[in-house]
């Protein structure tokens, strides 16, 4: 009799031994798909597509920017990401269909909250290029000012026409960085991510709004280049702006 | 009797002249050789990448390609070896001069059959640094795919890649090369792609980070004398009393290069489909990328005349003379390319600031140099 207890002690052992770590929840981690779209005024932007502004058109040739801390309900899932929408400017079709940027191993389940930097946070704006790979989002010495000591946050640049004749007289160009202009965004939204398959969160970047988000249309004529990072008035003001910029569908 | 002599002779001298004619390879290509490699040993040594100097970013190797001294030696010799063309007279050598910081110095490069192609020899310094965007049109995403084209593009090296790898077959001493290198069997085994492997590794050991610039920037040895630090300034923007060059914008450091395709003003192109050369958007087949081209890196820009894909400009002078003006008008000109305002001497001072990434320490390496 005590040998049968044993065996079925030795036995349930054995089962409740071979079961899931209750902390392993590897088998719940999917993957998270953002996409962005570049908009304006609702519409789709491309590289030739003139937008009115004011009294004035404007064209992009470019948009960039980095994302920090990408977090759900106040959980980190993505530390870094860098975002280039340079493919997206081709053609309408490219444009609607955005950049995505994937995290992989977010646990799935339901989330309200939404939260990222824009720009590189302050212990990863200390590094630089040198100390990492090629590839690697902050690898890129495109993206990095020596000037500043500082990655350079987000790139926006395109043209304007200020007599609207159809023939852009003025270039523009607006790049931002250092850890004072670093914003961040906070987004309510219900969100799933689905225990099955992948799950896309859409964000759409209302370029308008770098411009004019705070009320007050800003002056593309009279300052038409910014990438001076000792001076801070233009960078923080179109930082603030394009934090503002972001919706999510 | 004699005529039977004469004939001999006739027949001898034809032989000799069939054996001697380059052009035999138009002949079938024959089987490949077995040559078996099994008593060589197989023991590679890994090769360690050290960075230009400690600004630039770490090399990403290719998992299915990570360099080993004998496949850098291999591939060394296959850059240098003529084999690679049709008739024997050009190797990749010859487009691509240690001494020009592997460029030719000619405004576009002559190929076997003295045909021309359309676009200037890119320098191979750090190339390994400028995947995945080769060529002016970033058509190749590595070195190994890059290395592949040449040999069988009819402008430049014309020959057939199944003709290459029957002779490198027969050749015992390449034979034992590749064994060292890739661990093959035996002689059939050598592939195309095994060429280009070796020849990928070769070209990402081209490093250039010793110039006087990096020597003053990234060692904290010496200064620039004030013209050079006045065309730095202009350069990077760094002193609001001088006018802003815009050069960092796209040539960035420590590749001095932003990686972009970009339309640089060189042309005047009144709608989209009036460039001469398409560039980025003849490989996409988006129009809003013609006449867009890769920026290409400074580093060693003073070896490296003509300048442009298509070497249109033969000084920095000239280069900066464009730039200059603000360029030519095109519906996809870059935002950057407008009027600087320079003087001669502002123009001056930023070309004797270009000299300063000026690394002869690279272009003389020894282990750049043709081994034969």
């Amino acid at each position: 009799m005590k040998l049968v207890r044993l065996l079925l002690f030795v036995s349930l052992i054995g089962i409740f031994g071979c079961g899931d770590d209750p902390d392993d929840n590897s088998s719940d981690l999917r993957t998270l798909d953002l996409q962005f779209n570049m908009v304006y005024d609702g519409e789709p932007v491309t590289a030739l597509t003139n937008f009115d502004y004011y009294n004035t058109k404007l064209r992009f040739d470019k948009f960039k920017f980095f994302i920090s801390d990408f977090s759900l309900d106040g959980t980190v899932v993505e530390e870094i990401a860098f975002v280039d929408m340079s493919s997206n400017f081709v053609s309408v079709q490219a444009s609607m269909e955005g950049t995505t940027h994937s995290i992989d191993e977010v646990l799935a389940g339901d989330y309200s909250n939404i939260s990222f930097g824009l720009g590189v946070s302050k212990p990863l704006n200390e590094t630089d290029p040198s100390m990492y790979t090629v590839n690697d989002p902050l690898g890129h010495s495109g993206e990095y000012w020596p000037g500043w000591e500082s990655y350079i946050f987000s790139k926006v640049e395109g043209f304007s026409d200020f007599d609207n004749d159809g023939n852009p007289e003025k270039s523009f160009l607006y790049h931002n960085g250092s850890d004072s202009v670093y914003q961040t965004v906070d987004l309510v939204q219900n969100i799933s991510v689905s225990a099955s398959g992948s799950s896309t969160l859409h964000f759409n970047i209302d370029l308008k709004k770098i411009f004019d988000g705070d009320g007050d249309p800003f002056d593309i004529n009279n300052t038409d280049v910014d990438h001076n990072a000792t001076s801070f008035t233009v960078m923080n003001r179109l930082s603030s702006n394009l934090a503002n910029a972001f919706e999510v569908q | 009797m004699l005529l039977r002599y004469k004939l001999i002779i006739i027949l001898l001298s034809a032989i000799m002249l069939v054996g001697c004619n380059k052009e035999m390879r138009d002949d079938p290509i024959g089987p490949k050789c077995n040559i078996s490699l099994t008593a060589t040993d197989y023991n590679p040594t890994p090769h360690t990448f050290v960075k230009p100097n400690p600004g630039f970013q770490f090399l990403l190797q290719p998992a299915n390609n990570e360099a080993t001294e004998e496949g850098i030696y291999l591939g060394r010799k296959l850059f240098y070896d003529p084999v690679l063309s049709k008739d024997s007279t050009m190797s990749c050598a010859s487009c691509h001069l240690a001494s020009a910081s592997f460029t030719d110095q000619n405004a576009v490069s002559e190929g076997i059959s003295g045909l021309t192609g359309t676009r200037s020899s890119m320098s191979l310094m750090n190339a390994g640094y400028h995947e995945p965007k080769l060529f002016w049109d970033g058509r190749a995403f590595t070195l190994e795919e890059q290395a592949l084209q040449p040999v069988e593009d009819a402008l430049e090296l014309n020959h057939s890649w199944a003709a290459v790898e029957q002779i490198l077959s027969c050749d015992s001493t390449y034979a034992v090369d590749f064994r060292r290198a890739f661990g093959i069997s035996s002689s059939n085994e050598i592939t195309k792609e095994l060429v280009a492997k070796s020849i990928a590794q070769f070209e990402r050991t081209l490093q250039s980070g010793s110039s006087r610039y990096d020597t003053i920037v990234y060692h904290l040895i010496g200064f620039f004398s004030t013209r050079e630090q006045n065309g730095s300034d202009m350069f990077f923007d760094d002193l609001p009393d001088l006018p802003d060059a815009e050069c960092f914008h796209c040539h960035i450091p420590p590749l001095f290069t932003n990686q972009e395709f970009m339309n640089n003003g060189i042309d005047s192109a009144a709608n989209l489909f009036d460039f001469p050369d398409l560039g980025r958007g003849g490989v996409t087949g988006d129009s809003i990328l013609n006449g867009k081209f890769i920026v290409p890196t400074l580093r060693n820009i003073a070896l490296t005349a003509p300048y442009m894909h298509d070497g249109r400009f033969q000084t920095l002078e000239e280069v900066l003379d464009h730039y200059n003006s603000g360029g030519h008008g095109s519906p996809n000109k870059d935002p950057l390319i407008e009027p600087l305002g320079l003087t001669e001497e502002q123009k001056e001072d930023i070309i004797i600031f270009l000299h300063t990434l000026t690394d002869t320490f690279a272009t003389k390496n020894p282990s750049y140099q043709s081994p034969f």
